[in-house]
């Protein structure tokens, strides 16, 4: 009787100690700032190599190529909302977004506000 | 004449068993306390590191090694060659690291290592800088 209290005892002792050791989770390495510099780097990289000058519907070929660029570069997705233009996989959208911002730009003459978003792509 | 008991054998032998699981669940415990303060320790100062490379890569990207015209500062176009070996080891100094790597070209060996997104030279190249250290 006193062997089998012992053995009962000795398993939920182990059971309790493995759930306890899953549980706990080191923590993990917050990287939200970073990737919110990495996102104005990359509009501030398009907007030295004079992407938004004169910015209208025939230069969005050269910024997605500009995209793709980046892109090859640092595996981020870029995709900028209002005009359409994304170097994502599947040109869907972001799997993730991990990190936006918005920028003011003159398009086709006018002010024009755009989400700029960088992330992972759909694989 | 003291009296004995005839039990006080069994006794001392059934202690004897009880305080051989009650150590090794002690030990264990230890073992685990231990780990778990080492895993966050670790997870601490990687979190650390991450934050003053993030820190010294942004005042590189903005000030510290962007092109300058007059007054007039351009961040995250640099020149190439624009990190010289005094600027890293002052930057390393004041961030208490213990190595530091600052560079255009993707190294290896760095437990830790970031990137920023830059323009190179008068002809505005796309690349990465790499902020390495630990």
């Amino acid at each position: 009787m006193q062997t089998l209290e012992a053995t009962i005892s000795f398993l939920f002792f182990v059971w309790a100690a493995s759930m306890m050791l899953a549980s706990f989770e080191p923590q993990k390495t917050d990287h939200s700032l970073y990737r919110l510099q990495l996102v104005e780097d990359a509009w501030r990289v398009l907007y030295l190599r004079g992407n938004f000058e004169d910015f209208n519907e025939q230069k969005e070929d050269d910024l997605e190529k500009e995209f793709q660029e980046i892109t090859r570069q640092t595996s981020l997705c870029l995709f900028m909302d209002g005009v359409r233009i994304t170097s994502c996989r599947g040109g869907e959208g972001l799997h993730e977004i991990t990190a936006s911002v918005t920028r003011t730009v003159i398009y086709e003459g006018k002010p024009k506000t755009f989400t700029f978003s960088a992330g992972t792509s759909h694989d | 004449m003291i009296k004995q008991s005839r039990y006080k054998g069994t006794m001392s032998f059934d202690a004897l068993f009880s305080i051989v699981p009650i150590i090794l669940i002690f030990v264990f415990l230890m073992d685990v306390m231990s780990f778990v303060g080492k895993t966050t320790e670790e997870a601490s100062r990687s979190q650390d590191v991450f934050d003053r490379l993030v820190s010294i890569a942004d005042y590189s990207v903005k000030t510290g090694i962007v092109k300058k015209d007059g007054k007039v500062s351009y961040p995250n176009w640099i020149e190439e060659n624009m990190a010289p070996a005094s600027y890293v080891e002052n930057l390393r100094t004041k961030a208490g690291l213990s190595e530091l790597y600052i560079s255009l070209d993707e190294p290896d060996g760095y437990d830790i290592c970031i990137y920023r997104i830059v323009v190179v030279g008068e002809q505005k190249k796309i690349a990465r800088l790499f902020v390495c250290g630990g």
